[in-house]
């Protein structure tokens, strides 16, 4: 316990003042003479143990409620003496690290955390001689007040009064590292002191540790965080699901978390382009929904969206909109890279076709812009303009392909095209090690394809693993096994594990071991093997056949996206490769004049967005000549919508690293701590309520 | 013939006293005197007024025995006189220092009162020819004046009486002790006294010795008005009149305790009185002693 006003401790010998009203009030005595004195000696022996019981109740009740007075004028602080002093002494270095993430500027009874952080740290900053100390804004990246500690407490707390929190989450091991290359520049012979005054979100702080610290430091822990942490809604995430094409429906997934004690009704506005529309359900408390917003777009390019919660009051405005980007592409153009001819027969080339472009076989009569096109290429012709404007490359049956050709789809495949390879005869292995060669240390593929050995006969191969919960299988659900149980392949390639290869990346096995499907990343793009000879197996004949390759070519075309980068956060984007070379790209976006928005700059085959912290939240366009290449949302971190704090004591034992810590709660934890002035003051109207009572009862 | 007293007793107002000259104090018991007087003596003989017969027996005087009714009857009676004698009374004054008690005005005692009321005692019983003594009883035994009837003698007394002073120690029991051992006969005691003592029972231990002598014996008790109800106010010092030291207290703390011991010392007072077979009366100063003494003369005459 400590006294906020110790002076008012002398007004404790005020605790002689009744006493001294006795004696000034008390009556003075008129003589008189009386016979019967031993009746008045008996009677006042009588009544004077009653009458001595009242006056020592009367007295002790006066003396505790001058001293509950004088108490109250002190306004104690009950809890743990705090380890560092709020004024700062000579000879100390101090450090005050204030949590400027985007949890402290949750609000409680109107008052944000931030503010209740920057009025505890600006106790920690006053002026004292010979003194140092620095400030540390803590954030994704910490930034300190000062380089070095300095004696200039004006300058300081300038700083700190300039500060608001940031849409970030909280780098707590770099702000602690800070921190100590701060304090360990300091003298030895000096105290060093860090007071940390944050809310403690559980996301942020759970990684914490001490350690790095030098280990005379005194750290001083200040919560501002309200006792129960204050509900809040949160919209966590919004993405498109599959590709969003000119045309036809595309669908926006929006996570939304409740974390409240209750069930709580919601209502999100959507907005993209030109489209609006409106979403309403009920989330319940602690968890996550999922909210599904379709729409049509109408033209094609980068469009800018953002959905908001309606009628929220929670604790967190900020995480209650997000930003997001939504590409709307034309309808897909596929190349497919084989030998076998173009007239329509029973080949492999051919079903992929059909199973690649089904409505526009179905329609040949409708307009062709409105379906998928496959542009059939010779692989003798295979050059960067041919297959510059498909959006996956098919490779079946193609024979033996040069260097070049396979050097040119690997640098198409680096920018993020999607090659689907399907390897049936012996000289595809001779092709995929080409590609694995000119794509260098960007593949590693989990197995390496081999002919089959001349006696060994490829034929009636059926599954036996394939990964039921990831695409191209996942669709299927319950009748996955039904639908793949009666396939059986014939023709591919022998397969061989590679050491240090993904094993995930081998979706589906056949029953000799050997891969039937496989899906390798290439820089920003990807690879699909599969292992068959479609004209050898069942696999085209079969119903599955189609939907099969739509759910493989949706997840080799990267139709799940649109996810925002988090705020403060470094960020590298791989320009899509229409948007050209880096010369002439300008980046549009929400960060104020004169903030960086990032570079862009050409890395190897490369086009990269590169920016040592996202900006705040918003939609960030790349444009050249006006036209928008490239767009991307930046959002608060998903995480940091959550406030359950971190249980405090955990700082005094496993977090610690050695380090003598103190734990003190601010905010309301210590405003009710501070009332213990009222209660003494109600101690003491009770002490002369009770004082009355004695006089009543006891009265004469 | 009354004795013609010639005190110049402050006390003796002759004037008021001239009004109950018609008055007489009267025994309530036979007495035993010294000289033929107006009271009924304890003797039976022959030369007093006729009472009854009794029965002779061998031995008696004969010249008692009542020759006509022998002659009548053949048996032999003697004729009962009842002698008629004078009265012996000694008054006692308590001369303690709790008599000095006056109250807040400071006048008017219970030793001033009992100084008027035993001048106009001994006037009365001196104008009836009766005797009269007094013993001046404070720390003990201070005075003591034989039972006399000369006007002489009642100056004296009056005088005494007069010159009646305080003493800080009561012990009333030790002086009527010592008084009892001083006197013969019997006679009318008469004791003005606020038995404020320390030992009442043995006040009456010593009163029983008289009564066991066949003494009248007639307690007056007085009481100052002052004395049955505390004063109001907040804060008073009482001072004892007898080394009883003083206390500051608050009587309205305790009042009623107060008057609730006071009215039970004065029941106990009576009580012992009438146990002893004393003739009790209480005596308030606030009455005046003219109407004190007529009262008692009034229902001593029956």
């Amino acid at each position: 316990m400590t006294l906020l006003h110790p002076w008012a401790l002398f007004a404790g010998l005020a605790v002689a003042l009744p006493l001294l009203i006795h004696w000034l009030t008390r009556p003075r005595p008129v003589g008189v003479p009386l016979s019967t004195i031993r009746f008045v000696r008996e009677a006042v022996r009588q009544r004077r143990a009653r009458y001595r019981l009242r006056d020592y109740l009367i007295l002790l009740l006066r003396a505790i409620a001058v001293l509950a007075l004088v108490a109250a004028f002190c306004r104690p602080l009950l809890g743990p003496r705090p380890l560092v002093k709020e004024e700062s002494a000579a000879d100390t270095n101090r450090v005050v690290l204030v949590d400027q993430s985007l949890g402290m500027a949750a609000t409680s009874r109107g008052v944000s955390s931030f503010d209740r952080a920057r009025a505890a740290a600006a106790k920690y900053l006053t002026f004292a001689e010979s003194a140092r100390a620095d400030l540390i804004l803590a954030a994704a990246k910490p930034h300190a007040a000062s380089e070095r500690l300095t004696g200039n407490f004006a300058a300081l707390r300038d700083e700190l009064a300039a500060a608001r929190p940031l849409p970030q989450r909280l780098d707590v091991m770099a702000a602690i590292n800070q921190a100590a290359e701060l304090l360990a520049a300091s003298p030895p012979d000096r105290q060093r002191e860090l007071v940390i005054i944050s809310n403690f979100q559980r996301s942020n702080w759970a990684a914490a540790d001490f350690s790095p610290l030098p280990k005379d430091t005194k750290i001083q822990i200040e919560s501002v965080a309200p006792i129960d942490a204050p509900p809040n809604v949160a919209i966590l995430k919004v993405t498109s699901q599959g590709r969003a094409e000119v045309g036809r429906e595309a669908r926006l997934e929006i996570d939304v978390a409740n974390y409240s004690s209750g069930p709580r009704e919601i209502k999100i506005d959507v907005n993209v382009g030109r489209a609006a529309t409106s979403l309403t359900g009920t989330c319940a408390p602690g968890a996550t929904t999922t909210l599904v917003a379709t729409m049509t777009p109408a033209e094609t390019g980068w469009q800018a969206g953002e959905a908001r919660l309606v009628g929220v009051d929670d604790a967190l405005e900020a995480d209650n909109v997000r930003s997001f980007v939504l590409e709307v592409r034309p309808r897909p153009t596929y190349a497919l890279i084989t030998r076998e001819p173009a007239a329509p027969q029973p080949t492999s080339s051919h079903f992929l076709q059909l199973a690649l472009a089904p409505y526009r076989s179905l329609r040949a009569d409708e307009a062709a812009g409105e379906h998928e096109r496959v542009a059939r290429i010779q692989p003798a012709d295979l050059d960067r303009d041919a297959l510059g404007g498909a959006d996956l490359i098919v490779v079946d049956h193609p024979g033996k392909i040069s260097q070049q050709a396979a050097g040119l789809m690997v640098s198409l495949a680096r920018r993020g095209r999607p090659i689907l390879y399907v390897a049936a005869e012996p000289v595809d292995a001779t092709n995929l090690r080409l590609l694995s060669q000119a794509a260098g240390a960007d593949l590693k593929m989990p197995v390496e394809f081999l002919p089959p050995p001349p006696a060994a006969w490829r034929r009636d191969l059926f599954l036996t693993e394939y990964r039921r919960n990831e695409s191209p299988f996942a669709a299927f659900g319950e009748s996955l096994p039904a639908a793949l149980g009666p396939l059986r392949f014939g023709g591919g390639l022998s397969s061989r594990a590679v050491q240090q290869g993904l094993a995930d990346d081998v979706l589906a096995s056949y029953s000799d071991r050997s891969a039937c499907l496989v899906v390798s990343s290439i820089g920003a793009g990807t690879l699909a093997v599969l292992n068959a000879d479609l004209n050898q197996s069942n696999l085209a004949g079969s119903p599955v056949f189609v939907p099969l390759v739509a759910e493989l070519v949706d997840r080799l075309m990267g139709r799940r996206g649109g996810e925002a980068s988090p705020s403060g956060e470094p960020l590298a984007a791989y320009l899509p490769s229409e948007a050209g070379a880096a010369d002439g790209l300008a980046i549009t976006g929400p960060n104020a004049p004169g903030r960086s928005n990032g570079q862009i700059m050409d890395d190897a085959n490369f086009v990269v967005w590169r920016w040592d912290a996202a900006g705040p939240p918003g939609v960030y366009a790349i444009k050249r000549d006006a036209r928008t290449v490239f767009a991307l949302a930046t959002a608060a971190p998903a995480q940091a919508s959550n406030l359950a704090t971190i249980d405090l004591t955990l700082f005094k034992g496993r977090l610690a690293g050695g380090r003598t810590v103190a734990v003190q709660a601010e905010s309301e934890q210590t405003e009710r701590r501070n009332d213990a002035w009222a209660w003494i003051l109600v101690a003491c109207a009770g002490c002369l309520l009770v004082e009355l009572l004695v006089l009543g009862t006891l009265r004469t | 013939m009354p004795a013609q007293t010639t005190s110049r007793s402050r006390f003796l107002d002759l004037r008021s006293l001239g009004a109950l000259a018609h008055m007489r104090f009267a025994t309530r018991h036979q007495i035993e005197g010294a000289y033929s007087g107006r009271h009924r003596s304890r003797q039976k003989g022959g030369a007093g007024e006729f009472v009854d017969f009794r029965e002779y027996s061998a031995g008696e005087d004969l010249r008692r025995l009542d020759w006509k009714v022998l002659a009548r009857t053949g048996r032999g009676f003697v004729r009962l006189f009842e002698d008629e004698t004078n009265l012996s009374c000694t008054m006692v004054a308590d001369a303690s220092g709790s008599m000095d008690f006056a109250g807040r005005a400071k006048r008017g005692s219970k030793l001033e009162y009992a100084q008027y009321l035993l001048t106009a005692f001994s006037h009365v019983i001196s104008a009836q020819q009766d005797q009269v003594g007094l013993a001046v009883i404070a720390d003990g035994l201070q005075d003591v004046l034989p039972p006399g009837s000369a006007s002489s003698h009642v100056t004296r007394l009056q005088d005494m009486v007069e010159k009646l002073r305080t003493r800080p120690v009561s012990r009333l029991a030790e002086g009527l002790r010592d008084l009892f051992i001083r006197t013969s006969g019997r006679g009318v005691l008469m004791v003005l006294s606020d038995f404020l003592v320390d030992d009442l029972p043995a006040v009456f231990a010593s009163l029983r010795l008289f009564r066991h002598r066949r003494w009248e014996v007639v307690a007056l008790h007085l009481i100052h008005p002052e004395e049955e109800r505390l004063p109001d106010g907040v804060a008073y010092r009482f001072e004892g009149l007898e080394n009883d030291g003083t206390i500051d207290c608050s009587p309205g703390d305790f009042r009623a305790i107060y008057e609730q011991r006071f009215a039970a010392h004065c029941a106990t007072v009576r009580d012992l009185a009438l146990a002893a077979g004393c003739d009790y009366r209480r005596v308030s100063t606030a009455v005046p002693y003219l109407n004190t003494l007529s009262g008692f003369l009034v229902e001593r005459a029956g």
